[in-house]
């Protein structure tokens, strides 16, 4: 019998071996990859604070004689707009041209299901919108008169309430609205956004508007090196009240 | 001189070419490092999905309100707010009722915005329909609130320290259309159960500033 050449063993080895077949796998992790990119969540998930109402203490009774509250309350109607009250002297102030009224959006595009205005809802065949726009200027306006908020100890706590038919969504929106000063960018997208002087004209301008940032803080809980920004406030303290 | 230095880069262009053509002709792929890219992802993602108490999905039941509040969401008390049911740490505690013109919901009602939500009187205290504590909700948050205590107790004092900031603390992931009266009914029996730091989930629109 003749020896085989080193030469021939190496070339039948080579025939002989398979290679692992991945295609099965690979079938496998095409049905797997898609459902779960489809379960994975692309938004960021953020929060929006609100404190429960809490009774007074003798202590916090002695400070409010010294200097009064503000109690600034927006109260949210169904289907018709926000009524805004506070403590003055002697009495509850209210607006003086009455509560701010829904909003009629020019074009049903508002009202759309998916893309529309959260905040918008159609009515008797009009999309009407709450006017988040007039509610902070309001609010603005209030927090900045030196008659009712002493303005070395700016007011921090503003209340909420609303009808009881009134959905989250819009109750959201308005905390959006009354918890950080706003602004709008000038046309170029990397430039700072900035306060429009005199409030804002409308909700067509309102709705290209985002809150301003603040510095980089660490808040409890965080890691040492964690920071988060957070807009500049207006009312930091959100509290639910209840309409009887 | 010119055409002298080009000369050998043409050539050396064409059968760069030639040479491409021959690999491309050949028909086979690489599989391995396909497998590679698609265990990488497949990790990434089993991981992304399971880990985050907060990766909701969104559908007919649960639609979360946009915002441009960028107060994160911190390790507390998660409770889910759907059309159909409150949940607490994923474990259902009261239904949800859910009537349309009065009749009660099927399947197809839930996108219609006319629907009136509302907790069963017989889940309120004393089976009042005006009574704004939920009688199993607190149940299940008094026994959630035990569990967070107790897990955090069995945990090294620098992870005691930081997740004690969090200890009043609940995360809501409420629907948007869920009505204000049950929204001021789930804030009053939470706070009844421990619990005055109230987060709304909210997803993220961005920022102007």
């Amino acid at each position: 019998m003749a020896a085989r050449k080193p030469s021939e063993r190496r070339h039948a080895s080579s025939e002989e071996s398979a290679d692992l077949n991945l295609v099965p796998i690979m079938a496998i992790m095409v049905i797997l990859i898609p459902m779960l990119i489809y379960m994975f969540t692309f938004h960021q998930i953020r929060v929006q604070r609100v404190s429960a109402p809490r009774r007074s203490t003798q202590t916090s009774k002695a400070n409010e004689e010294k200097k009064k509250a503000l109690n600034l309350t927006v109260i949210i109607r169904q289907n018709k707009g926000f009524t805004v009250t506070w403590e003055e002297e002697h009495h509850q102030g209210i607006q003086d041209d009455g509560p701010i009224g829904l909003w009629n959006a020019p074009n049903d595009d508002w009202c759309d299901k998916d893309k529309g205005y959260q905040g918008c809802l159609p009515s008797d065949g009009v999309c009407r919108c709450y006017d988040f726009a007039k509610l902070y200027n309001t609010v603005l306006k209030l927090r900045n008169n030196p008659n009712l908020v002493d303005p070395k100890k700016p007011e921090k706590r503003i209340n909420i309430s609303a009808e009881p038919e009134v959905t989250w969504g819009i109750v959201s929106r308005t905390i959006d609205a009354v918890t950080c000063i706003l602004g709008v960018r000038d046309g170029d997208s990397s430039s700072e956004a900035v306060e429009p002087p005199g409030g804002f004209t409308g909700m067509e301008q309102f709705v290209k508007a985002g809150p301003i940032q603040g510095d980089p803080v660490r808040l409890p809980g965080m890691g040492d090196k964690e920071r988060v920004r957070l807009c500049k406030p207006l009312f930091e303290q959100v509290v639910f009240a209840m309409v009887e | 001189m010119v055409d002298n230095a080009t000369e050998p880069q043409e050539v050396q262009q064409i059968v760069r070419r030639k040479k491409r053509q021959h690999t491309d002709g050949d028909g086979t792929m690489n599989i391995n490092s396909m497998m590679d890219i698609m265990t990488i992802l497949l990790v990434f993602l089993l991981i992304s999905v399971t880990s985050d108490p907060l990766a909701i999905q969104e559908g007919d039941l649960l639609k979360l309100s946009r915002s441009y509040a960028s107060f994160p969401a911190l390790y507390s008390v998660p409770m889910q707010i759907t059309k159909q049911e409150i949940s607490v740490d994923q474990k259902r505690a009261v239904p949800v009722v859910c009537k349309l013109d009065g009749r009660t919901c099927t399947e197809q009602d839930y996108t219609n915005p006319n629907i009136r939500l509302s907790i069963d009187p017989m889940n309120k205290e004393h089976g009042k329909k005006d009574s704004l504590l939920i009688v199993p909700l607190k149940n299940a948050l008094d026994k959630a609130v035990k569990q967070m205590k107790d897990d955090i107790a069995n945990q090294p004092p620098e992870i005691v320290a930081k997740f004690k900031h969090n200890q009043g603390v609940a995360t809501i992931i409420c629907d948007q259309g869920i009505p204000y009266r049950m929204i001021a009914e789930i804030v009053y029996t939470t706070g009844m159960a421990e619990l005055n730091d109230m987060r709304f989930a909210i997803i993220y629109a961005g920022a102007s500033g």
